[in-house]
């Protein structure tokens, strides 16, 4: 080797002999690219304004309540955990209606869904995958403000140790309506946006899912709020997740409010929102499986 | 200063193209380019935007050259709706109405054409285009050949003199190509003009005339494309020779003033030559005088493709 | 040279009576076939089956019934795993316009199961074989038709696969481009040592790059067949001569060969080596330009009763 003067280095095709690390590694990669998607990481900052806007809104009411807090009556609590989404549940819905199509018209558009079922991934995992990074995305979206809250109150009150003491169910409590609101419509999002590869439509038609909810459950529950009818309030997507809010933070909903007229229990509420999310994923899940390539 | 073509010497010349030029701001999509165009199927070529679908829009009217002139069957071709009764038009892309079947479409042309005998002509048409099985269909469900097949039959309904055909084959399977090309043949037999662009040179080869070879906006060539070979002369030829004694015939070839190089390959001599006439005439004289058997000779940059690629590097 | 054997050196390819029907039509019909390493054309009129064949061995459809083996893997359930090792290089349009393409083209590397690292440096590698330079790093809407094309190929290549299936790859390209695709697909399968099956409707692509033929009509297998026994010589010798050839015929009429002229060429029958000699000497004798003197090969056109260019 020392004696050569020089050499010439082979730059034909190499082999990889390398390891293949399979079906887990590939479901893992797409799920955190997904995610970063979500956001518009590694995107230019056209795919950044919008989910980053609309991160900064949701966080607006728990910045709103802290200030109340801080500078007024430490005991105005306007904005409560358990009616936050009220405040927010429409920007939570332009997100899915922004992002859903970026996730899954976008790659029907472009043809490239062909070369991910023709990879290290069953089409169920592209679906899965895709359900993980948007509801993780309203994860950070409701848990966050949430936190923002939480912590926030602690500080502004006098004993911030029998706070943690008195309040600490909380936490679980967040948790699990984050949770709920997430899986409900990362789902509706997901399913209705899978139907059409052009992202203009697919935004509408999201928005239209939540929206036109929205609005005809409670002209149909002003129909009548005896008997079965007053279920109908369950086709609006925002009643029902201020509905199970309340109830798992344990509290009743306002008087004269439109959750109190129907009087449906609160339990329901939480059941409906994990029976759409699974029916929808279900439904996103088998467009994925049958979409031709 | 122009380029000028004539392809059919003596023939009628249906489409004659003089000094045309189009631009659009700054980009010059053609420039001066002046051709002529009789019976028979001249083929059109050149690179991805080399300008050929520009020269055949404004055959086909729908495009106003910025300078120059373009006369189908001697009438000017910009705007020039009367013109559609003698000139027929396939385009690349997709126009047809999906919930049509292919005999309506047919027939809607052959009626938009105001033809007396609109089902026969639609029926003759479908005919020749090979589409009669499949032509109470929906267009919807066609395959890709099948449309370019229906398209064809739409633009020959009304029997025009001038065909302009873009990329007429491609999405078609070998039999459904070879149906076409031997109806663009017996089209041209009848005296017809047909004009084809395409990026298969064996197409080309096989079917055209003559070519036309567009490249960045201008005519680098035009003819019989053996001809043309025949006249880069600025570039040497090549043969490929087997023989019983490759050696002993190099040694000998090298000795003939036409030939400027011999290389031994394999088991064939590959031989270089400024001269073709004076090569072709000294070869097999050599053979016989050093008594060594030819088994082959051939011509090694003779194809379309070699002769296209040449003009894209000049 | 021979490609490298699939993983356990078994066939490259079996189909064992696969079938697809569908409501209306049958794409795939009992189709049977082994299929050796090498490079393969696929032809076939359209809608035969090539497409859904191709789709069945990657797992994108599954069968209605039969088998499929690739690489050793079962097509149908061990689709996953298998895909690792393979390749596709789809007809339609499949980028996403809005990236670069070595951020595809990693992120596609990944997905086929190599480690991040080592996706980097196959990208990037993958990349300059197949010919994109500093336009690699911007995005590809900017690129034309035939850097389009060859990203496509790069992501069939990029993991190193064992087998690539290319659906029509010189479609939409100009001559240029078609000759530097072809050129790319003979080195891929020659010198990097994989398979290929390539679908394509011209035959003079396939003659030039495959070494073997499979052809599909119906769904059904008509034939899978090397190359060379399609190609192999005929004893027809066709000479071609500047200036008038009926001196030439005469001469070897008068000698007892049987002599065909057509236009320009005329086609000797080989029943006797004496043939060269006769035509080499009636040539030279007359002073005649030599253009050609070749024995006549069959064509791949033959099969589908095309005339073959002469």
């Amino acid at each position: 080797m020392s004696d050569q003067a020089g050499s010439i280095y082979n730059l034909g095709y190499q082999r990889y002999t390398g390891p293949r690390l399979g079906r887990r590694y590939a479901i893992r990669v797409l799920a955190l690219h997904r995610l970063r998607a979500c956001f518009g990481v590694g995107r230019p900052l056209s795919s950044k304004i919008f989910p980053i806007a609309l991160a900064i809104i949701v966080m607006l009411p728990a910045v709103v309540q802290l200030g109340i807090g801080t500078f007024g009556n430490a005991d105005a609590k306007v904005i409560r955990p358990e009616n936050y989404y009220r405040y927010v549940g429409v920007v939570l819905a332009l997100f899915c209606a922004a992002i859903a199509p970026e996730l899954v018209s976008r790659d029907q558009r472009s043809g490239t869904l062909t070369l991910y079922f023709s990879r290290a991934l069953k089409r169920a995992d592209y679906a899965l995958a895709n359900f993980f990074a948007l509801t993780v995305s309203l994860l950070v979206l409701t848990v966050g403000p949430q936190a923002i809250l939480f912590a926030g109150n602690g500080l502004v009150v006098s004993n911030p140790a029998s706070y943690l003491q008195d309040e600490w169910k909380q936490v679980p409590e967040i948790l699990a309506s984050s949770l709920l609101l997430s899986v409900m419509f990362a789902g509706i999002g997901l399913s209705v946006a899978s139907f059409t590869p052009r992202r203009a439509y697919s935004t509408v038609s999201v928005l239209a899912v939540f929206i036109l909810g929205s609005a005809l459950g409670p002209i149909l529950l002003s129909v009548s709020d005896q008997g079965i009818v007053r279920y109908a309030l369950m086709i609006s997507p925002f009643h029902v997740i201020s509905g199970f809010s309340l109830w798992i933070f344990g509290a009743s909903p306002e008087g004269n409010g439109v959750l109190a007229k129907a009087d449906i229990p609160g339990g329901v509420y939480a059941l409906e929102a994990l029976v759409v999310g699974s029916v929808s994923l279900g439904v996103f899940v088998r467009r994925c499986l049958r979409i031709a390539t | 200063m122009s380029t000028q073509a004539t392809s059919q010497p003596g023939h009628s010349a249906d489409v004659v193209v003089h000094g045309l030029s189009r631009w659009y701001g700054n980009v010059v999509a053609v420039n001066d380019i002046s051709f002529t165009i009789g019976t028979g199927i001249t083929g059109l070529l050149g690179p991805n935007g080399a300008g050929k679908s520009t020269v055949l829009h404004t055959l086909s009217g729908f495009l106003k050259p910025s300078a120059g002139t373009v006369e189908v069957l001697g009438e000017p071709a910009w705007r020039n709706p009367s013109l559609y009764r003698s000139l027929g038009l396939v385009a690349d892309g997709e126009a047809v109405y999906p919930f049509q079947t292919g005999r309506e479409f047919v027939l809607l042309n052959a009626r938009l054409h105001g033809l007396r005998d609109a089902v026969q002509a639609a029926d003759r048409a479908i005919a020749v285009v090979g589409m009669q099985e499949a032509q109470d269909r929906k267009t919807g469900g066609y395959s890709k050949g099948m449309k370019q097949r229906i398209k064809i039959a739409a633009a020959i309904v009304h029997e025009p003199q001038v065909l302009l055909l873009d990329e007429p084959f491609s999405g078609t399977d070998p039999t459904q190509r070879l149906h076409m090309m031997n109806s663009l043949e017996a089209m041209a037999k009848q005296g017809k003009t047909i004009l084809f662009s395409s990026h298969v040179l064996e197409e080309v080869e096989r079917l055209s005339d003559n070519v036309l070879v567009i490249i960045n906006g201008r005519l680098a060539a035009s003819g019989d494309f053996h001809a043309i070979r025949k006249l880069m002369i600025d570039r040497p030829h090549q043969f490929t020779i087997r023989s019983a004694d490759n050696r002993r015939l190099a040694s000998a070839l090298m000795a003939e003033p036409a030939v400027s190089g011999v290389e031994l390959a394999g088991d064939a001599i590959s031989v270089r030559t400024q001269e073709f006439a004076a090569f072709t005439v000294a070869a097999p004289k050599v053979a016989r005088a050093q008594n060594i058997r030819l088994l082959e000779l051939l011509p090694t940059d003779e194809s379309l493709e070699s002769v296209f690629a040449y003009l894209v590097k000049r | 040279m021979r490609s490298d054997g699939p993983i356990d050196g078994s066939a490259l390819v079996t189909a064992s009576g696969l079938t697809k029907r569908y409501p209306k039509v049958t794409a795939l019909d009992s189709l049977t076939v082994t299929i050796a390493p090498g490079i393969i054309g696929l032809v076939g009129p359209n809608g035969a089956g090539k497409s859904t064949f191709i789709k069945i061995l990657l797992g994108l459809l599954s069968p209605t019934s039969g088998t499929a083996t690739l690489l050793g893997f079962d097509a149908t359930r061990q689709d996953v795993d298998l895909r690792q090792y393979v390749g596709y290089m789809p007809e339609h349009d499949c980028l996403p316009l809005e990236i670069s393409a070595t951020e595809f083209i990693v992120h596609m590397a990944q997905i086929s199961g190599l480690p991040h690292a080592a996706a980097r440096e196959r990208a990037a590698e993958t990349l300059r074989q197949v010919g994109l330079f500093e336009e690699r790093y911007r995005q590809m809407r900017e690129y034309s038709t035939g850097m389009k094309q060859r990203v496509k190929l790069a992501q069939a290549l990029v993991h190193d696969p064992r087998l690539m299936l290319l659906d029509e790859p010189t479609v939409g390209l100009d001559p240029g481009g078609r000759d530097e695709m072809l050129d790319l697909v003979q080195r891929v399968g020659r010198e990097f040592g994989i398979s290929i099956i390539m679908s394509s409707h011209l035959l003079g692509e396939i003659e030039r790059v495959c070494d073997h033929l499979m052809q599909i009509e119906s769904g059904k297998l008509v034939r899978y067949e090397a190359i060379s026994a399609l190609t192999d010589v005929t004893q027809v010798l066709t000479v071609e001569v500047e200036g008038d050839v009926s001196p030439l015929v005469e001469r070897l009429r008068n000698a007892g060969f049987t002599v065909q002229q057509d236009d320009r060429r005329v086609h000797v029958q080989l029943d006797d080596d004496r043939v060269y000699d006769v035509i080499r000497d009636t040539v030279a004798e007359m002073g005649m330009g030599l253009v050609r003197l070749q024995q006549q090969r069959r064509r791949l056109e033959e099969i589908f009763g095309e005339r073959a260019v002469v």
